[in-house]
């Protein structure tokens, strides 16, 4: 009885319920709840995972034909990136040296505070080995020609003795460097009781040095590779205690009185930067320092007086 | 199998179709597929399948655009399901012209009572300027649209029917 009925009211059952149901449904959930219903949170698992998956399905699409398909200008964006490469690559670099130079800038001016018994002004290194037979360099001087930079004047680093300056003109100079065959310094070897002149023999960062023992009773201890060699201050151009280089082969040679021994420099002139040029002594020792070098007007000789008891 | 088929197939193009518009900022022109599937099954199938279909059609859309109540779409749903059924003896549903008047004229019929559901059971709606003037971009769109997703639904249903004689995409 009631399957007939059913069964005879079927399809107006049907449409009641499909034509009813949602009317409820939009009664139910057009109130005001701050919770999902179960219906909402049912419909939304079935259709969010077809969401995320046309959503990645259409990323995907896009993605792939915005880099494979869409190939419009990238030759010309390619170019205009390249060169901006090439600009930034350029500024990355000018930036890394003027670190560097600021790095050796301030080392130049802890140099000059630790050592204020002379005065000093800075140059900058502008060429090397414009002589095919010297070890000259040549500096660009940034006194603005206020200070009188004259011939003969040591030359520095905060690392020790460059050589001194060989000729002066409309605010550049010439620098023989101590490797010069033609440089002569007065030194020294702290604490063997040695006295002598290093002299320059022409190549690039090595010169010798003829050691004298002071007392020949007293030899002290004998010279060692590595043994830093110092400036005496008696040639009168370079200030006491700068480091001009060290032993680098212990094994002397000897020459009359004289041990000569090769050393190497304590400043790499081929990177060298900027320098430091002496241009006169204060303080207490001031009288028994360096007198002012004597201008030489062009004449390649070093002054007789400036230099230490040549070896025979 | 045939209303399974429909409503896989509308589900796959209410799932695609929003997302794939929205990328072109144009999501707000996607062609009402619920509404269409709802009306083939109509012009197609008897009267309990129709409203089936378009109560199965109608939730699915309500389950992708839950802005609305739950249920709204679903209503749409049967209400179409049921004009397909109306019109199938009376309206040559398988000619592409009836059937883009017939989509074009149920999409602002269906806008109408979108409205008016709104109205009664979602207080916070208050877009209705909004709907309104959508809602003949989107009647023209669905149109458009009506004729080749009638044919994609004929040749699923063809090779329900006749599945000797349909090839891959269709009747060989």
């Amino acid at each position: 009885m009631l399957r007939d009925l059913f069964q005879r009211y079927r399809q107006s059952l049907l449409l009641t319920l499909v034509l009813v149901l949602p009317i409820a449904s939009m009664y139910w959930h057009g109130k005001t709840r701050t919770e999902s219903t179960f219906v909402e949170r049912g419909l939304l698992a079935l259709t969010s995972p077809f969401t995320q998956l046309n959503h990645d399905a259409i990323e995907a699409v896009r993605k792939s034909a915005k880099r494979y398909v869409f190939l419009t200008n990238v030759e010309a964006r390619a170019d205009v990136l390249e060169h901006e490469n090439r600009i930034l690559l350029g500024e990355a670099l000018k930036s890394r040296a003027i670190g560097e130079e600021l790095q050796r800038v301030k080392e130049l001016c802890e140099f000059k505070a630790e050592h204020r018994d002379f005065s000093t002004v800075p140059a900058r290194v502008i060429g090397r080995d414009v002589s095919q037979f010297f070890q000259v360099m040549r500096i660009k001087i940034d006194t603005g020609g206020l200070v009188g930079i004259k011939e003969g004047m040591a030359v520095i680093t905060d690392d020790g003795v460059v050589g001194r300056i060989d000729r002066v003109s409309q605010g550049f100079a010439d620098v023989m460097l101590v490797t010069d065959a033609r440089s002569q310094v007065h030194a020294t070897v702290p604490g063997k009781g040695v006295i002598g002149s290093v002299k320059g023999n022409g190549k690039r960062n090595e010169f010798t040095a003829q050691f004298v023992h002071l007392d020949k009773l007293d030899r002290g201890a004998p010279l060692a590779a590595g043994d830093a060699v110092l400036t005496t201050g008696h040639d009168r151009v370079f200030p006491a205690g700068l480091e001009i280089g060290h032993i680098a082969d212990a094994a002397p040679t000897q020459s009359g009185p004289y041990q000569e021994f090769v050393l190497a420099a304590a400043v790499s002139y081929a990177t060298l930067e900027e320098v430091l040029i002496v241009t006169g002594y204060h303080g207490p020792d001031a009288e028994a320092a360096p007198s002012p070098p004597v201008e030489t007007h062009g004449k390649r000789t070093v002054d007789p007086a400036n230099t230490p008891d040549s070896p025979p | 199998m045939k209303p399974f088929a429909w409503i896989l197939l509308a589900f796959l193009g209410l799932a695609l179709l929003s997302p794939l518009l929205g990328h072109f900022d144009s999501q707000f022109f996607a062609p009402d597929v619920a509404l269409l599937t709802a009306l083939y099954a109509g012009s197609r199938s008897s009267t309990a399948t129709a409203v089936l279909v378009g109560f199965a059609v109608g939730l699915l859309k309500d389950g992708l655009s839950l802005a609305v109540p739950v249920g709204l779409y679903t209503e749409i749903g049967v209400l179409a399901a049921l004009l397909g059924r109306f019109l199938e003896p009376r309206v040559d549903l398988r000619s592409a012209v009836p059937v883009m008047a017939t989509s074009a004229a149920l999409s602002v019929a269906a806008t109408v009572v979108f409205l008016l559901l709104e109205a009664v059971f979602h207080r916070a709606f208050d877009a209705y300027g909004d709907v309104l003037r959508m809602s003949l971009p989107l009647a023209l769109i669905t149109m458009l649209v009506a004729p080749p997703w009638f044919g994609l639904l004929d040749r699923i249903t063809g090779r329900f029917e006749h599945p000797h004689r349909s090839g891959l995409l269709g009747r060989k």
